[in-house]
């Protein structure tokens, strides 16, 4: 069981939704609803806090155990297979975010640099972030959760002088049906959160520091997505791989700091390896909690060695790590709508028997 | 590609090496797991490495679940 604080969950909800959504989603999102691609967020989100409630509901029956355990511990198969079926989802994830941080590195940072090399000095760090445990992955969420924040909230100011709101034009004339496939891309990336009742116990969180989470996490990347219609323009950000990046080469604090991306790039890096570093840590957790003979912190440099190699094999180019988003939420919505229904409607503890009441006596 | 092989046979030494000490006192599971994932991560890699024509997962998956895309 891992202990956290309320604080500590909000932190970690908001990193591990935050960071890997704002590389490149945000083109995809200009593609589809254009000026309007902030509103595809709202779609998305309700529905991934209503499957959050769901899924905290039916953790909260079983107090201080968290679902993994509760899953294991209540339905000896069924629940393992569950198990097993996340840890696939999630795996497929690090694979993903392996593959892309490692695409963007190559591409942005260090483009000489092989990219074979650049995953595995990638996945080095995770696995020893994640060998840690889980009060590594807090402190390094409590610290770069609230840096992350402050600094997308800072960034406006910074840049309003270089907004232009005829990049957004037409105001009211909104493509529903772009918004709606924009919903459709995002949505995977927003239902991450569904991670945290997995792998924290019911008594240490509250359902409305996931919502926070959730909120917070959601208005970051709607602010983000602005920011890159009103500085980039819609054209050319449905064209770039990673929008977020190129608005952050916008940002100029005096004449002389004009190279402020390569900051922002260093703060945010930790943050993205911290979220990398999350999901194996799901991984390694819910594995130990299905085979309790395994030891987690052992398991991670394998299963962080393997993840490398998957995810060259599941993406062939950087090209479709985008492309695959499009079929990757029809999976994604068997994980974050139909297995919390029926986490919902059928995991349940045992009926406590009821007392017999004693008979009387005929004499 | 024998240089890329290579390194992940460097990099699967070094991930038997970090935990070596571990091995021994832990359950056998532990220990065929390892051994499993780290294979057949060397069969994934050496298939992609091919010159051959390599099936990717997010092609393959993709072909099956593009018809249930609603766009």
């Amino acid at each position: 069981m891992n202990k956290v604080t309320n604080r500590q969950f909000r932190m970690l909800g908001i990193t591990y939704i935050l960071n890997t959504t704002l590389i490149h989603v945000p083109s995809e999102l200009a593609n589809y609803a254009k000026q309007h691609a902030y509103l595809s967020f709202f779609p998305a989100g309700l529905v991934v806090a209503l499957m959050f409630l769901l899924l905290s509901k039916s953790a909260k029956r079983f107090p201080g155990k968290d679902l993994f355990q509760s899953l294991n511990g209540r339905h000896k198969v069924l629940g393992r297979v569950i198990t097993f079926l996340y840890l696939i989802f999630f795996f497929i994830i690090l694979a993903r975010d392996i593959r892309m941080v490692a695409d963007f590195t190559n591409v942005v940072l260090l483009p000489l640099t092989p990219i074979f090399i650049i995953s595995i000095a990638i996945t080095a760090t995770v696995i020893f972030i994640a060998r840690g445990g889980v009060q590594t992955v807090m402190g390094i969420a409590d610290l770069y959760g609230p840096m992350m924040t402050t600094v997308v909230l800072i960034i406006p100011f910074i840049v309003a002088k270089d907004f232009d709101f005829s990049y957004i034009k037409p105001y009211f004339y909104v493509d529903w049906a772009g918004v709606g496939k924009g919903s459709w891309v995002v949505f995977s990336y927003l239902g991450q959160i569904l991670a945290l009742p997995f792998i924290f116990s019911s008594k240490d969180y509250r359902i409305r520091d996931g919502m926070y989470a959730l909120l917070l996490s959601t208005g970051l990347l709607l602010l983000i997505v602005i920011m890159i219609s009103l500085l980039v323009g819609i054209p050319i950000a449905e064209s770039l791989m990673y929008p977020s990046y190129e608005m952050s080469r916008q940002i100029k604090i005096t004449d002389f700091l004009d190279r402020f991306d390569m900051p922002l790039v260093g703060l945010w890096f930790p943050a993205v390896l911290l979220n990398i570093a999350t999901s194996l840590f799901i991984i390694c957790y819910g594995l130990k909690t299905m085979i309790p003979q395994i030891s987690g912190k052992m398991m991670t440099s394998p299963i962080g060695l393997f993840a490398v190699v998957t995810a060259f094999w599941i993406y062939p180019n950087s090209v479709e790590v985008f492309r695959f988003d499009r079929e990757w939420t029809v999976v994604a919505l068997v994980f974050v709508i139909v297995l919390p229904i029926f986490i919902f409607l059928f995991h349940r503890p045992h009926r406590k028997p009821r007392m017999q009441e004693p008979r009387e006596d005929a004499t | 590609m024998i240089k890329l092989l290579g390194l992940y046979i460097l990099a699967a030494i070094l991930v038997i090496l970090i935990d070596r000490k571990v091995m021994r006192d832990i359950p056998g599971i532990n220990r065929w797991m390892a051994y499993i994932l780290l294979a057949g991560g060397f069969g994934i890699w050496a298939y992609c490495l091919q010159f051959g024509h390599v099936v990717y997962g997010s092609v393959l998956a993709g072909h099956y679940l593009d018809k249930f895309v609603p766009f």
